[in-house]
């Protein structure tokens, strides 16, 4: 179910000048990243927030689960499913050249 | 739950750095072995670096900290920069918690619209980009960062004896760039502090358990900053888990007596870029029992052919609670270390024969009750210190601290008291220790008083593999090539293999129970647990150990007895060759089984063998020259090691009466054939044979199913029916 989520991408209106910058951003594959972006939105919050604090901005696991409240164990798990999930997202693009 | 699934979940923290030293062990282990595993990691990898990609502008920034409302570039830059802006923002927003909690809800949450997700404003709130711009804004006026441990212990003496609380601090080393390698153990506080720029901020904790890692939360050395800061680079930290907790390791060792030593043999590779290093080898010998170091010694460049050897090493609790013993090789954190005094030189020649094939004498073994202190060692010279303090049954720390230090590999060899020569144990890292970032520090053209390249060979000889230059190295972001890793001794070991592939086989041979078995150690095996020891003395035979090797090699199945026949590739014993064997077996079977070659090197080869063998076992021919004799006229010894058990129970039930003699037998007679070939007229043969583990692995019993024998006996049967019946059929019928 949550799943289907991120595999159909849903449709979205973007305001023209966010565009302009998006595409600006997605430079090497727009594809990937609007892919990424749709399975990021995809994500339950808490994980998403797990994700981020984690991966992107590089926080140990402690640190994030300062943040969210929540142990570092907890943070652990969501951090690994949302990286399942987002890979899952990506594979389903990468093996769908259709 | 299987190991696969165990380390399916801890993938994730593994590539977070953020796994606990077991999960850590585990994870690499199974990663060597798991494509699937390896998939994982790499598809994580890519779904992070994407992220970043996308979700951390690496360009200027705006100034209007709402995220997406702005145009923003990207410029063209590595991910490590990214990285770092990444640690940089983490840190402000460690820093900013402060501020934000204020504004943020009652619940603690903090929520991080994701951009393009969360459209619309989003007033006095956080955002991640606002994060970034600030990073951004920041970080520009920062080239570099400095930062120190400062590490507390509360009642641990320095070395002139005092007691009460020690602080000192002193270089961190690192492995990523933003991951700081912390040694904590039992009730010591650790404190990073970052003092340098805006990025300045503490991280204190108490650790009941060590922690290896810490995310500084940003990166301590941008790549491109690593050469102005080369004294930030020089130490490595290994941590890696006391193999001798392993379940798997045999029963006997737990016991306390018996003397069988480990040798954590620590290979160390420097570049020439600071100059001529000086150490180039290093071995801690620890003792299985006690845990504890028994000897140290370590070669240096300045004194070629020679071996720096410490064999007394002494360990007392009393150095808790006053002074260090005399003879003791206790260095307090951060002092310098004067080796002066505390190594003994000795030959190159008798320091590896020391290191094969003696035990060093244990006089000062530890009483029960005294408890390991410290377990690494940086002994000589500008390395400062290294240490770890080590828990009972958990991970052993060595850290390592010197200029120039490219590489640090890691073997174990398990050494007994019985010259019952060295067996390759396992390596950690899978040869490939822990490397210097490469790319990463700039190359300096060697200094005039560099010695040549030449003696480095001619050093590093002791070490138990050589190969091609590492070209890789392992960071955080490599993770995804790590298939691509090839390690050191590569050449010398066979290829990963599922299940056995036979070449062309001669006609007259038996055919059975090779082609698509899988491989069998000690570990799957069924029965007791023996280490049988065959050797001769080659009295009289001027041949190097090498030089016997070969030969052994190259007509390796003409000095088996006549019981047994061994078709194995032309080529001699090249590593992943797959030999096919038909044994004569009393009651006038056949029985057909083969091996694998599963390492050679110039002095040594080693057999593994299939599932339905008689043994589940590995099997090592060496040669060597005799310890304790004066250094160049040794005696070579040939010999033969088999580390086995049976494959099932039937094969156990027939051990004693049967399998016992005939396995002693048979290598007696090999190396009896071998030594007269050589030119011995009456070789002596001495077999001596240990019991490891009186347990017998009863979930491996099922290991019935590919009894060699059994089949072997079925298929003899079956031949007139098999006449019969169509071709076709015969390939089911085994």
């Amino acid at each position: 179910m949550a799943l289907d989520e991120v595999r159909r991408p849903a449709v979205r209106t973007v305001p023209v000048e966010k565009a302009a910058a998006l595409a600006d951003r997605r430079a090497a594959d727009p594809v990937l990243r609007g892919d990424l972006e749709r399975a990021l939105g995809g994500l339950e919050p808490a994980q998403r927030e797990a994700f981020l604090l984690v991966v992107v901005l590089g926080l140990s696991y402690e640190e994030a689960a300062g943040i969210t409240g929540c142990p570092a164990g907890t943070v652990a798990s969501r951090v690994f499913r949302a990286r399942a999930r987002l890979a899952d997202a990506l594979r389903v693009r990468e093996e769908d050249p259709a | 739950m299987t190991v696969h699934e165990h380390v399916q979940q801890t993938l994730s923290a593994w590539l977070d750095g953020q796994a606990d030293p077991e999960q850590r062990f585990l994870a690499e282990q199974h990663l060597q072995q798991c494509k699937a595993c390896r998939a994982t990691v790499a598809a994580f990898a890519r779904v992070d670096a994407l992220a970043r990609e996308v979700l951390l502008p690496a360009g200027r920034l705006a100034a209007e900290p709402a995220h997406g409302q702005q145009p923003v570039r990207v410029r063209h830059q590595r991910l490590r920069h990214r990285l770092w802006l990444a640690g940089v923002a983490a840190v402000l927003v460690v820093l900013a918690l402060v501020a934000v909690s204020i504004v943020v809800s009652p619940a603690g949450r903090w929520p991080l619209p994701v951009p393009t997700t969360a459209p619309g404003p989003v007033p006095r709130q956080l955002t991640l980009a606002a994060v970034v711009a600030r990073a951004e804004q920041v970080a520009s006026g920062v080239r570099t960062l400095q930062g120190r441990f400062t590490r507390t212990w509360s009642g641990m003496p320095t070395r002139s004896g005092s007691s009460g609380t020690v602080t000192s601090s002193f270089r961190f080393a690192f492995a990523s760039p933003d991951r700081v390698r912390v040694e904590g153990g039992p009730s010591a506080e650790v404190r990073l502090q970052i003092n340098d720029g805006p990025a300045a901020r503490r991280v204190l904790w108490r650790a009941e358990e060590p922690r290896p890692w810490v995310s500084t939360g940003l990166p301590l050395v941008r790549p491109q900053d690593q050469d102005a800061l080369a004294p930030l680079s020089e130490g490595l930290t290994l941590w890696f888990r006391n193999r001798l907790e392993d379940p798997n390791r045999p029963a006997s060792l737990t016991r306390r007596q018996g003397r069988q030593v480990y040798v954590l043999l620590l290979r160390y590779e420097w570049s020439t870029a600071a100059g001529p290093a000086r150490i180039t080898h290093l071995e801690v010998w620890v003792d299985p029992i006690s845990y504890l170091p028994v000897r140290i010694q370590y070669q240096d460049r300045s004194k070629p052919g020679r071996v720096m050897v410490r064999g007394d090493v002494r360990y007392t609790d009393q150095r808790i609670n006053g002074p260090v013993p005399p003879g003791a090789f206790a260095v307090p954190v951060g002092a310098e270390v004067s080796a002066v005094g505390q190594f003994r030189s000795m030959p190159l020649a008798r320091a590896r024969a020391l290191a094969s094939y003696k035990v060093p004498r244990i006089g000062t073994m530890p009483q029960p009750g005294w408890q390991l202190l410290r377990s690494g060692y940086a002994p000589v010279g500008r390395p400062t210190g290294s240490e770890g303090l080590n828990p009972p049954g958990r991970d052993l720390v060595v850290a390592v601290y010197g200029s120039g230090l490219e590489r640090v590999a890691l073997t174990t060899l398990l050494v007994t008291d019985q010259e019952l020569g060295h067996r390759r144990y396992e390596d950690p890292f899978g040869g490939e220790g822990i490397q210097r970032v490469a790319g990463g520090p700039r190359r300096l053209l060697p200094r005039m008083d560099a010695e040549p390249k030449a003696d480095h060979d001619e050093e590093r000889d002791m070490s138990t593999a050589q190969g091609p230059e590492p070209t890789q190295a392992l960071a955080l972001e490599d993770v995804a090539q790590m298939s691509e890793l090839t390690p050191r001794d590569a050449t010398y070991w066979a290829k990963q293999v599922t299940t056995l592939k036979l070449g062309e086989v001669p006609a007259e041979a038996m055919n059975l129970n090779v082609a698509g078995k899988r491989l069998v150690g000690p570990i799957q095996g069924f029965g007791k647990l023996w280490q049988k020891t065959y050797r001769a003395e080659l009295h009289g035979v001027a041949m190097t150990p090498a030089e016997v090797v070969t030969v052994w090699k190259q007509s390796f199945a003409s000095f088996w007895p006549p019981s047994g026949r061994f078709y194995g590739p032309l080529t001699g014993i090249v590593p992943g060759d797959v030999a096919l064997l038909n044994m004569s077996v009393p009651g006038g079977v056949k029985l057909s089984t083969g091996i694998l070659v599963l390492y050679a090197d110039e002095e040594s080869f080693t057999f593994m063998t299939p599932q339905g063998h008689m043994f589940a076992a590995w099997i090592t021919f060496s040669a060597t020259t005799a310890a304790g004799q004066a250094d160049e006229d040794g005696v070579t010894a040939v010999q033969t090691q088999v580390l086995l058990r049976t494959n099932d129970p039937l094969y156990e039930l027939s051990m004693p009466i049967v399998l016992q003699r005939m396995e002693d037998r048979f290598w007696r007679q090999t190396l009896v054939n071998l030594a007269r070939h050589l030119g011995v007229a009456d070789p002596r043969v001495t077999t001596t044979a240990v019991c490891l583990d009186r347990r017998r692995q009863w979930r491996n019993a099922g290991n019935l199913w590919h009894n060699a024998g059994i089949r072997s006996a079925l298929y003899t049967l079956a031949t007139p029916l098999r006449a019969l019946r169509p071709r076709r059929r015969r390939a089911g019928d085994v």
